[in-house]
């Protein structure tokens, strides 16, 4: 192509889209990664609105839940974001210390999430679940029933990096749970357990299942329902720990930075609308945030974890780095 | 004097050189500003037992796999010096084509061979563990041990003849010739290049960080990127990397001349030597065509057999790819040809000037550089079209090294050879470019800008932090399938990668070799 036909067709590509801008406006969402993949719930959301706003939704997508906060911190007040997506309940504290989180006017006293989440007024909460370890029924034949006996035993484990990752951020607070000030050894046996940590949880939960490597990967209890509903298959089972498994609330908000917090905030009640959230549970494979949405019968057989745990907001803002420092120390060693 | 000229007028002539020295001394200097600005800020303090294993674990896998490399780099390279075989060329041009080949597409022929369900790996045990120390070392040696080949051959090919011809007499055995004639030939040239191969393995990020696999195997290099990408926190960032700056520059520092160093030629086969028909010769041999096949030849063999075309469609038909292969494109051809601009100029006179800015970039770390240019554009917040801009800049300026040391003693012998003629001829800097040093150094320029290209495509630091997630490059899409394990689609990506810096090569080669003959005859 010689210069000046592409110049000419760039220039032409740029009125283009410079023509679609002015037709119709964009939202832009940060998110992670698993949720715009092609098994994610990302392709079908997008349907769901773009039918309803006559604008065009563009997916940025980043490596985890804790990534997705950094970027916007990152990027502060210049974000290209109208709205983060995938944060959760243990980074709340945090994210609205950016002061980036703009209140969205929605109600949410229908919502049926476990917490009192119709008194925040700038998050949405659009699905839930609990952390826990699944394994290949194939490949280990007598998985632990605790914690302890998983540290004890000389399984490999997978799990995701707590800095770039909620659940891995999840297993620090069920850890920190669990162990209180005993947490260091706790880790430094972990240490030993630990296969590999990835960066975000597609990249664990796919070296596990895709690739077949290690003998327990840190997922979610709802992940069994995952290879029952998709693949047929019940190979695939979460652990039920002894100690009880740590809750994740997933959450979605809009940025100070949007130019169309209407079109945001709307997207916000697609997301808890009946048709999302009979969507989320078999794409994202979490809980869903309403009552009444239809779930397939493989979710009736997955762990009802007894004991719950959960840390204040605030305890985690004030102690994460910490809590990371500890962790980095004692899986170092 | 026929260029007698008074100084004040002679740095007249040459402002572009030094205007473009700036422009280098700038683009290094104001990162490392951006850097050391930031210390004054708000953090916790370093987490001095993290360090320490920091530290500990960079020094130990840099340590560990430049011993390796040379280990087995000596055993490859006296086989080759004893042995003349059919391919044994074809062999040496794969071995220095595994030593620029993408680190992305290396750790991929790792991953894929040595896995434990792997070709490789389902006969290393059930305790075996690719992600960690085993996985980088395996990665590091195939990288470096090409290296260690090329210097141990030519040193031992350059042995005078007389020797081997003495050898020979008295019927030297195995230990002997290593003894006598072997070590001493190898010896002077051993620190500079185990130096230059623990810096290289100490500064290693892409390896590292596609299969470190956490905490207890992370290098400075891979912390410095996870501070600020993970952590967000840019202080503790710059801390690491002024460790790592102190680190490695104070290596560097001891071996700047040997860096900047060409690599020797490698010759064919000359002279007999008396131990090959020796039991313990063959016994080496056998086991260096052993790592050889399990190392060089099978890992890529794993790669190219299970390449699926099904794939390849979809691929094809995915404007994502395309957007990749264009910025990739643009990445690679705007560094080399921006790098090839700053080098020439800078090559003016007696080059030192090239010579003494290449060292500065050696200097310093690509993360840190990064870090440094990201603090910098960071509340500029600029968009895609900048950010590639910006990276080409900084990928020219991290490849300037290669460039220098490619064409500088071409352009030196040039002078030498023409020096003398073109003053009597009165040229000025014009004509001497337009006839004498465009035209003979346009084949190096090819190679050059070959090489350039090739480095810059498969760039990861930098555009890891500088990128927008909204960015694609081959070798970004590449690191992010390999993450996501999706290795079968990752295999078509590393092809791209390859074939793409292939391509570029075979023609700007090709293109300089009939520019060449069309303008100025085939003379040269």
């Amino acid at each position: 192509m010689s210069k000046t036909t592409f110049v000419k067709s760039s220039l032409t590509s740029a009125a283009l889209l410079g023509g679609l801008a002015l037709a119709q406006p964009e939202l832009t969402v940060y998110t992670y990664s698993s949720f715009v993949s092609d098994y994610g719930p990302g392709a079908q959301l997008t349907e769901l609105f773009e039918a309803q706003c006559d604008c065009k939704l563009n997916w940025v997508s980043l490596e985890d839940g804790v990534s997705v906060l950094n970027r916007l911190r990152l990027e502060g007040e210049r974000t290209q974001a109208d709205l983060v997506l995938g944060f959760d309940n243990n980074l709340l504290a945090e994210a609205r210390a950016t002061g980036l989180l703009r209140p969205h006017g929605l109600d949410l006293d229908a919502l049926t999430v476990p917490g009192n989440w119709s008194a925040e007024l700038d998050v949405v909460p659009f699905d839930y679940g609990y952390f826990a370890f699944i394994y290949d029924q194939e490949r280990l034949s007598n998985p632990p029933s605790s914690m302890a006996e998983l540290l004890a035993s000389d399984l490999q484990v997978i799990y995701q990096d707590p800095r770039s990752s909620t659940p891995g951020l999840g297993l620090l607070l069920w850890m920190k749970s669990i162990y209180g000030d005993q947490a260091e050894q706790a880790w430094q046996q972990m240490a030993a357990r630990t296969l590999t940590v990835s960066s975000s949880w597609w990249d664990g939960y796919a070296l596990y299942t895709e690739a077949k490597e290690g003998d327990l990967v840190l997922s979610y209890s709802t992940s069994p329902a995952y290879h029952q509903v998709v693949e047929g298959t019940d190979q695939y089972q979460a652990l039920h720990f002894a100690e009880g498994h740590f809750m994740q609330v997933e959450l979605a908000a809009i940025t100070t930075a949007s130019k169309q917090p209407e079109l945001a905030a709307q997207f916000l009640q697609m997301l808890i609308s009946p048709e999302a959230q009979a969507v989320i549970p078999v794409t994202n494979w979490m809980l869903p945030v309403v009552a009444g949405a239809e779930l397939p019968e493989a979710f009736d057989q997955l762990i009802q974890p007894e004991i719950v745990h959960q840390l204040d907001p605030e305890l985690v803002q004030q102690n994460r780095a910490a809590w990371v420092r500890e962790w980095l120390t004692a899986s170092s060693r | 004097m026929a260029n007698g000229q008074h100084p004040i007028m002679k740095a007249l002539r040459d402002w572009p050189k030094w205007l473009v020295a700036g422009l280098v001394l700038s683009l290094l200097l104001a990162p490392l500003l951006a850097l050391l600005s930031q210390l004054g800020g708000q953090t916790q303090a370093l987490h001095w037992p993290y360090v320490r294993s920091l530290v500990r674990f960079t020094l130990w896998q840099a340590l560990l796999s430049t011993l390796l490399s040379a280990a087995i780099g000596l055993l490859l390279a006296r086989m080759l010096a004893r042995r003349s075989f059919h391919g044994r060329t074809l062999l040496l041009s794969w071995l220095d084509a595994c030593f620029v080949m993408p680190s992305l597409v290396v750790v991929l022929a790792v991953v894929m061979t040595f896995r434990p369900s792997g070709s490789v790996g389902q006969f290393l045990g059930d305790g075996w563990r690719l992600y960690g120390l085993n996985g980088i070392l395996l990665a590091h040696v195939f990288l470096e041990t090409p290296l260690f080949v090329r210097v141990f051959l030519a040193r031992l090919q350059q042995m005078p003849a007389g020797y081997l011809r003495q050898a020979r007499l008295l019927g030297f055995n195995d230990w002997q010739m290593w003894r006598l004639l072997d070590w001493p030939a190898i010896k002077p040239a051993l620190p500079s290049v185990l130096m230059m191969v623990f810096l290289l393995c100490l500064t290693s990020f892409t390896v590292v960080l596609s299969l470190g696999g956490g905490p207890r195997a992370t290098t400075l290099e891979v912390a410095i990127y996870q501070a600020l990408r993970f952590e967000f926190d840019p202080i503790q960032a710059v801390k690491l990397a002024l460790l790592q700056l102190g680190l490695a520059a104070s290596l560097s520092l001891l071996l700047l001349p040997a860096l900047m160093r060409p690599l020797p030629a490698s010759r064919s086969q000359q002279g007999l030597r008396p131990e090959g028909q020796r039991l313990s010769a063959y016994l080496q041999d056998a086991l260096a065509w052993a790592l050889l096949l399990l190392l060089w030849l099978w890992p890529i063999w794993v790669l190219l057999s299970n390449a699926r075309w099904p794939l390849l469609v979809p691929l094809l038909q995915d404007p994502a790819y395309w957007q990749a292969v264009r910025s990739s494109l643009l990445l690679g051809l705007g560094s080399a040809g921006l790098t090839l601009v700053l080098s020439l100029v800078l090559l003016g006179g007696r080059g030192r000037l090239a010579l003494l800015l290449s060292y500065g970039i050696l200097l310093m770390p690509a993360v840190v550089l990064a870090t440094g240019s990201f603090l910098l554009i960071w509340p500029l917040n600029p968009g895609a079209q900048l950010r590639l801009g910006l990276l080409i800049l900084l990928n020219a300026l991290l490849v300037m090294p290669f460039a220098v040391k490619m064409l500088r003693p071409a352009k030196l012998a040039l002078t030498q050879a023409y020096g003398r003629q073109m003053q009597l001829l009165g040229m000025n800097l014009w004509q001497r470019w337009r006839w004498v040093y465009w035209p003979c150094l346009l084949p190096n320029l090819g190679q050059a800008f070959g090489l350039c290209f090739m480095l810059a495509i498969a760039d990861l630091a930098a555009t890891l932090l500088l990128a927008t997630p909204q960015m694609n490059t081959l070798a970004l899409m590449l690191y992010r399938l390999l993450g996501s394990h999706q290795l079968p689609l990752a295999i078509w990506l590393a092809f791209s990668l390859v074939v793409l810096g292939v391509l570029v090569n075979w023609a700007v080669q090709g293109m300089a070799k009939v520019w060449g003959a069309k303008r100025y005859g085939a003379g040269h």
